[in-house]
């Protein structure tokens, strides 16, 4: 576990939006946030907007919304992609530019660093809004000229649309309506076979388990960036509890990304999954 | 303000609500900050109990209108373990340290009180009694004897003050107070969650890994400060109030109705400065 994590400022913040766009069906938010410049690929931010959280129709969303970072320029730019699956991120695609935004983070651990001079070839694998942590992994690793190999599944062309600003990326669709046809997993089975040695991985809990399946028969190194419903993401609730071999970890804090080797198998951690 | 609380001087009237705040894991994600601007004027740790446990099975949380309902199953590392590795960290806090302990039956809450009592840094002992006695399957703190009978076991075993955690889950609260506090206890507080059930959208089915769970947050801020009011009446021992308090105002709500403390638990997960943020407001309303 790395504990040179970033640090984040203590306390709730307001943040302005400074653009938002769409990505496939998601939503890109981009903020500007100079009180954390630095948050590392994996990380994520406690988000809920200024007005309108709280006392809408039904009463949510109340809590803030776990959300990872999609880029950041280094300077307090950063941006976030919204999958709209319930009334919290309904509410966050609806921002507009000079909204505010009240964020807690950066939370969490964030992938480990990745060495230019490490031997081992990273594979990143994305299924889904599993994107955003993957995306931002792949920026940092093109800014330090680390090659990798880029996977990125997702259901239908509609979706896949997001992966439109990263032509090197291998795509593949449920519906084979774009790319290849079929999970990320024979890509990512090709790419093992043709050097790669880690594996980055986000996406629906089914996705991460097949690749956590592969990457153990493979004794191949893996990290992967999981999701759990979550009150507070600062370790505070208990609420984000998560099953590894040595015995139920806190999501917020001792993750998102834990390593293979601790995960006896990924399952949802929601009843319905969001996916 | 700084407040007198049993004899203990404390530098306001805020303190967090046991289980709602890690000053551990806070350190790791805001750095020294977190400690040495300590949200609260006393921490109040999560209970501790005499075994390891992993606490409930997921889904634990569930989110209701201005509420959560939480199944987490008071998961903690033991007494012995909490000793070792928690507390030498707990007491760099700028703050004293009120331990929380439940106990599964009259020797585990002996053992408890009989560790904690002899620490440093520690100025009171809170006795988590929503739990059920193992021998009659009552929840303790719903049952006036069975609640005086429990003070009554730890009372010899520590001159700290002994706060008893109400649940509002019982008939009379106010009436559990009056045999806590007749028992020898120094302060009360309250209210722990309320009992609550939410269901699987899709299956109707409870959503919660421990079935129920309970409930927090300002939907149930009303019935906390009606049960603190009718507590406050009822005994002369000082209370901390507690339940949806999320600002000053409410805060001193609490303190109108006779609490002289006020705990604030959820409100610290949408801000982990919360604390702060309600013990200046509150600072503020008393100034006025
Ligand atoms: C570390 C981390 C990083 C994440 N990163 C991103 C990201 O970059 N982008 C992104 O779009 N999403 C991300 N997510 C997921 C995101 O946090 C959730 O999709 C979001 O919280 C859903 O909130 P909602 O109000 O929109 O939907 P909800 O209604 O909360 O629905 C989401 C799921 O929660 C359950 N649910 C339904 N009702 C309730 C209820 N009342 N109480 C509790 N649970 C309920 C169901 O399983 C439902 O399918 C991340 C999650 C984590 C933990
Ligand atoms: C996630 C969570 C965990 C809690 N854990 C404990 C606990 O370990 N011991 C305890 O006595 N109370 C526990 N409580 C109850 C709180 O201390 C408090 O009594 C209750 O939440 C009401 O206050 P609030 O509305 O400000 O949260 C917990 C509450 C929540 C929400
Ligand atoms: S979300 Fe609260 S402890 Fe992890």
């Amino acid at each position: 576990m790395s504990d040179s994590r970033p640090i984040a400022p203590f306390g709730r913040r307001s943040v302005s939006i400074v653009e938002t766009r769409s990505l496939g069906l998601y939503q890109v938010i981009k903020v500007q946030d100079d009180a954390a410049p630095l948050v590392r690929p994996g990380q994520f931010h406690m988000l809920s907007t200024t007005v309108g959280w709280g006392g809408e129709t039904g009463g949510r969303p109340w809590l803030g919304r776990a959300i990872s970072f999609l880029s950041t320029d280094g300077a307090g730019g950063i941006e976030f992609l919204v999958d709209g699956v319930g009334p919290g991120t309904h509410r966050l695609s609806s921002l507009k530019s000079g909204d505010q935004l009240d964020l807690v983070g950066p939370l969490g651990n964030g992938f480990p660093e990745v060495g230019s001079s490490d031997q081992t070839k990273p594979c990143l694998v994305a299924g889904g809004i599993g994107l955003a942590p993957i995306l931002a992994l792949s920026q940092r690793l093109e800014l330090d000229g680390v090659e990798h190999d880029l996977i990125l599944g997702f259901r239908n062309a509609e979706f896949a649309g997001a992966a439109r600003d990263w032509p090197n990326a291998s795509v593949s669709t449920d519906d084979g309506s774009v790319g290849e046809q079929g999970t990320v997993i024979a890509p990512l089975t090709r790419a093992l076979d043709s050097g790669s040695r880690t594996v980055y991985a986000c996406g629906p809990p089914l996705m991460l388990e097949a690749v956590r399946a592969l990457c153990d028969e493979t004794n191949t190194p893996a990290w992967f960036a999981m999701e759990a419903p979550m009150a507070c993401g600062f370790g505070a609730c208990f609420g984000c509890a998560v099953e590894t071999k040595d015995g139920i970890v806190r999501l917020c804090v001792d993750g998102p990304v834990l390593s293979g080797s601790v995960l006896a198998g990924i399952s949802s951690t929601g009843r319905v999954d969001a996916q | 303000m700084s407040v007198n609380f049993c004899g203990v001087e404390l530098a306001h009237e805020v303190v967090n609500a046991s289980g709602t705040f890690d000053p551990l894991a806070a350190r790791r994600t805001f750095g020294e900050v977190a400690f040495t601007d300590f949200p609260f004027s006393a921490h109040v740790t999560k209970t501790i109990t005499v075994a390891a446990r992993q606490g409930n099975r997921p889904p634990r949380l569930w989110e209701a209108p201005t509420s959560l309902i939480n199944s987490i199953g008071l998961p903690n590392k033991g007494i012995d373990r909490w000793l070792e590795e928690d507390y030498p960290e707990l007491r760099k806090l700028p703050v004293p340290l009120i331990v929380n302990v439940m106990g599964f039956d009259t020797d585990e809450l002996l053992k408890l009180v009989g560790v904690v009592t002899g620490l440093e840094d520690v100025v009171a002992i809170e006795l988590n009694v929503s739990c059920p006695n193992v021998e009659t399957g009552t929840i303790i703190g719903s049952d006036p004897d069975e609640c005086a009978r429990t003070v009554d076991a730890v009372r010899g075993l520590t001159t700290l003050p002994l706060i008893v955690k109400l649940t509002p889950n019982a008939t009379d609260p106010a009436a559990v107070a009056i045999a806590a506090s007749e028992a020898g206890a120094d302060a009360i507080s309250m209210i722990n969650t309320l009992r609550g059930l939410a269901l699987d959208p899709a299956t109707l089915e409870p959503w919660l890994g421990g079935g129920t769970g309970g409930v927090s947050g300002p939907g149930v801020r009303a019935v906390a400060l009606a049960q603190t009011a009718s507590v406050c009446a009822a005994v002369s021992i000082p209370i901390i109030g507690m339940g949806g308090v999320d600002s000053g105002a409410s805060a001193n709500e609490f303190l109108a109705v006779g609490a002289t403390l006020v705990a604030v638990g959820t409100a610290s997960f949408t801000d982990p400065m919360a604390g702060s943020r309600i013990a200046g407001e509150l600072a503020g309303l008393r100034q006025l």
